[in-house]
């Protein structure tokens, strides 16, 4: 369940600060590209070919010669959000599941997008895109979304690499993407879906949710485990010695996935469900792109 | 058979009960949902090994558990078992080789099989045993004293068999002697052929050991095998040459045709082909030609038997002596000493007829004085023959009917005995002493009638007498010899002269007077016999093998021909023992005593074999892998 506190507590971030993250991934300065705009930039002479809508008339009745108006792209960035909503996100030791810590900083992205009046897209995945808000803009749309999450119902196996062939086609602008799972699916399966994101999109903002249990796994001795995805069941003596081999295994995955970010020049962030979503949410807001990613 | 020296102990098995009910009785494991087994699939992977020999052993723990508890409970029960093991006690052993020429029959031969036993021996006993090795030759010595297996082995792997009779008593009772003061068991292993031995009966040395608790084992090596052998040896110079005569015997159960061969210097010089009858012996009479010189003789059979060492005998025609000999004798007297002088090899006779006599007798070897008429002694002729003898000279007087008119200041002093009357007792002479002068000379047949009756001066020898006359005798005067021959050749007075033995006498004679020339009497021996050299006279002398071996005291082992350093004289040496030669024979020492090679006598003895420590190093052990098991999963 999401947790209202944290959105009171988005509240208090201020407007510079907003920006700032805003303007980390949405520009804050001019684009160099030139396209359609409002704003014109400078003009040039007329070749067969060009737009008569851009022609620019006054010029013409002063040289006589037909010139076309250039104006700056404009600089709209749509956000897309992509929320796992696998089986494995229902795990959780403590008071709230992987899911919830990630619905919160996925609300968190909303919420400030829609501060700055830009469009943001939601959607929730497994091994395939389960539900989806398309991108606008507005505070109806950004409760949509926490009605989207709340109401979600977990299930499935994780598969990046299918979501991420069907997701692609909805960017289609410059963009923002961020997404948040807890990556535990083959390291292929995750390089082929972010290669894929990271193509579309202008930025992808990677960010992992794990549980602090699933990390150390602490227990030990004779162990009944099911597997929350496959449903599969394991009868094992669980060793330190397993324990320790068990970390190595997992850490090695982790560095892997951050290994695929550096390949594709996202920004990667590791979090675990324990800790305090606004702290973390403003941690990677200050510190992903050029700052330093966790 | 296992039994338990605390079997009480066993009651502690019951403990294994609640062990096992323990591990019955373990939890149902917890119940857990990861959100992915990703990670722990991947390590069941890698540990399938493991996991597919956790389904044989249900729990690995447990079975550890039990079988180190039940190995601990097993310990403090100290099984044993009693087995019966072979006693090993210190011992003190001779071994006795039998190097003798019988042991060189058979192939293999009969000493490589006493070798083989002997290795055994030495083998069979422990590293604080100690060895000797006693060597039965005709005389017996020592070649290792209390040695240990390194020592002895090496012994035993570098003897070879000579060529003499054996002594085996000997052997024991020396082996014997080095053993009798050691406070071990004492053994004596007699490693022989028993074809025979000589001198101590072997089955008295046995008894004399036992008698000093040293238990003595004789073992019979080789199998009896058809020989034929020379047996004896006469060699030596006759009218035609040398001559080389062996008897042969022929030890086989058939006829056996025998060529017999004499080779002369090397070469080839005659050959004579006999059938021998099972059993006998033949004489093989082989002469050659040959010069003045000392000749080498070798006769050889051409066969092949079980023992080869016999087949060939050695000798040395010394050569021939030149004795300058002036024979003092009235003109018309008898002249059968004459022609025995002059029959002999190398002798230059010159004669003189008193009253005529020399100046001077330096020109001569021997003198005879065979007789003279009384009115033919001339005053000063004794002395002057004494002068001579003195200076080295040899002289024979005869005992003529003058010789008891010569004044007793004239002959004091030259003659070794005193003519005290004629007899003319008839009788025959009886031999005192088996002196060279008499070898072969039949004395006792010769019958005297008429004699002159002598007492022996002192330091005289007397080596023939008759009715307590001495009839032959010799003495030293100054660095010569006079010999008194109180036999006249004369047919009233004696018979000597007409028998064969009266040539034969004469040349004993020369041959005695000319042994001053060599060092020993004879250059033909038995193997066995000692190289004659003089009394603690060391010498080098070259074996038949060609060995050079130094001492003062050498026994003639090898057949063939040895040679003195820095003397002329050589010596030849022969086996000629019928006894060696006959090697299906075998002597009676005892067949209950006597057992066909070398078989081990083990004295077995109950022990008891505890296996307290196994079983507590195996609990340690299983303890060990429990807690490395432990150690593993990660429990410590």
């Amino acid at each position: 369940m999401i947790d209202l506190e944290f959105i009171k507590q988005l509240k208090t971030l201020d407007l510079l600060a907003k920006k700032k993250i805003i303007s980390s991934y949405a520009g804050g300065q001019r684009s160099l590209r030139q396209g359609r705009g409002i704003e014109p930039v400078d003009h040039r002479e007329y070749f067969p070919g060009d737009d008569l809508r851009f022609v620019d008339w006054k010029v013409y009745g002063k040289t006589e010669k037909l010139f076309v108006k250039r104006f700056e792209e404009e600089k709209s960035l749509t956000t897309h959000i992509l929320v796992d909503a696998s089986n494995s996100m229902k795990f959780g030791s403590g008071k709230r599941t992987k899911f919830d810590f990630a619905s919160m900083l996925a609300l968190g992205f909303a919420y400030l997008v829609t501060r700055e009046n830009e469009k943001f897209a939601l959607s929730t995945y497994s091994n395939q895109l389960k539900d989806t808000l398309q991108p606008k803009r507005g505070r109806s749309h950004f409760f949509k979304a926490v009605d989207l999450l709340n109401s979600q119902e977990l299930g499935g196996l994780t598969n990046l690499e299918h979501v991420s062939e069907k997701y692609a086609n909805m960017i289609r602008s410059r963009s923002l993407c961020v997404v948040i799972s807890d990556f535990l699916e083959p390291i292929d399966s995750i390089k082929k879906g972010l290669f894929r994101l990271a193509k579309k999109s202008k930025n992808l903002l990677v960010i992992q949710v794990l549980d602090p249990m699933e990390k150390i796994l602490n227990w030990q001795g004779d162990i009944k485990l099911y597997d929350l995805e496959t449903n599969e069941v394991k009868k094992i003596f669980f060793t330190p010695a397993m324990r320790r081999e068990y970390a190595v295994r997992f850490i090695a995955h982790l560095e892997r996935v951050r290994g695929v970010c550096d390949d594709v020049d996202a920004d990667f962030f590791s979090t675990t469900s324990n800790e305090p979503v606004f702290d973390i949410f403003f941690q990677i807001t200050h510190l992903t792109k050029r700052g330093h990613a966790k | 058979m296992i039994e338990f020296a605390n079997p009480w102990a066993l009651y502690a098995f019951a403990v294994l009960i609640p062990v096992i009910i323990l591990y019955m009785l373990r939890p149902k494991p917890k119940e857990l949902h990861v959100p992915s087994l990703m990670f722990i699939v991947g390590m069941e992977q890698r540990r399938h090994f493991r996991s597919f020999l956790r389904k044989i052993i249900r729990d690995p723990l447990l079975i550890l558990q039990i079988i180190a508890l039940s190995l601990l409970v097993l310990a403090i029960a100290d099984p044993f078992y009693t087995t019966m093991e072979v006693k090993r006690i210190n011992e003190n052993v001779v071994i006795v080789m039998d190097i003798s020429a019988s042991m060189q029959a058979g192939n293999p031969t009969r000493f490589e099989q006493a070798k083989e036993n002997a290795r055994s021996i030495v083998d069979d006993l422990g590293e604080g045993d100690k060895i000797s090795i006693v060597l039965a030759e005709n005389i017996p010595y020592v070649a290792l004293k209390e040695g240990t297996k390194l020592e002895a082995n090496s012994i035993i792997e570098n003897l070879f068999p000579k060529a003499t009779p054996t002594g085996i008593g000997g052997a024991i009772l020396l082996g014997a002697d080095l053993i009798k003061d050691s406070t071990v068991e004492k053994k004596i292993y007699v490693l022989s052929d028993f074809s025979s031995y000589e001198g101590i009966d072997p089955r008295a040395a046995q008894k004399t050991a036992f008698a000093n608790s040293i238990s003595v084992s004789f073992i019979k090596v080789g199998s009896a095998g058809d020989n034929v052998g020379i047996i004896s040896l006469r060699s030596g110079r006759s009218q035609i040459g040398c001559f080389i005569e062996i008897l042969v015997k022929n030890y086989a159960s058939e006829n056996k045709t025998i060529v017999a061969n004499l080779m002369l210097d090397g070469q080839n010089v005659d050959s004579l082909e006999k059938v021998v009858k099972p059993g006998s012996a033949e004489v093989f009479p082989l002469s050659s030609q040959c010069s003045g010189l000392e000749h080498d003789a070798v006769a050889s059979l051409s066969l092949k038997d079980a023992l080869s060492v016999d087949n060939t005998a050695y000798a040395i025609i010394p050569a021939i002596i030149e004795t300058d000999i002036l024979l003092i004798r009235e003109r018309d007297s008898e002249l059968y000493v004459k022609y025995a002088l002059e029959s002999l090899p190398g002798v230059n006779l010159d004669e003189s007829y008193p009253p005529i006599y020399p100046n001077d007798y330096s020109g001569y070897d021997v003198v005879v004085f065979q007789n003279a008429k009384s009115q033919n002694v001339l005053a000063g002729t004794f002395p002057t023959l004494k002068r001579f003898v003195e200076r080295g000279g040899k002289l024979v007087i005869l005992g003529f009917e003058g010789l008891m008119d010569v004044p007793p200041a004239e002959i004091n002093g030259i003659l070794p005995i005193t003519p005290i009357s004629m007899s003319s007792y008839e009788g025959n002479p009886s031999r005192l002493f088996d002196h060279q002068i008499l070898k072969d000379v039949e004395i006792e047949d010769v019958l005297l009638k008429k004699y002159v009756y002598a007492d022996p001066n002192n330091g005289t020898i007397t080596l023939a007498d008759i009715s307590g006359s001495s009839i032959i005798a010799i003495a030293d005067v100054g660095m010569g010899k006079v010999v008194y021959v109180g036999i006249y050749p004369n047919g009233n007075w004696s018979d000597f002269h007409l028998k064969p033995s009266f040539p034969v006498f004469w040349n004993n004679l020369l041959a005695w007077f000319n042994k001053d020339k060599s060092i020993g009497e004879s250059n033909n021996f038995k193997t066995g016999d000692r190289m004659p050299l003089g009394v603690n006279q060391s010498a080098r002398v070259k074996t038949p093998s060609g060995e050079i071996i130094e001492g003062t005291d050498i026994i003639l082992d090898e057949v063939g021909f040895y040679s003195i350093e820095g003397s002329s004289f050589r010596g030849a040496a022969s086996l000629q023992n019928e006894e060696e030669s006959d090697v299906s024979y075998t002597i009676d020492v005892g067949s209950a005593d006597v057992s066909e090679g070398y078989k081990k006598e083990n004295v077995e003895e109950k022990t008891k074999k505890e296996l307290f420590i196994f079983l507590a190093v195996a609990a340690l052990v299983m303890i060990a892998i429990e807690w490395f098991y432990y150690k593993g999963r990660g429990s410590l």
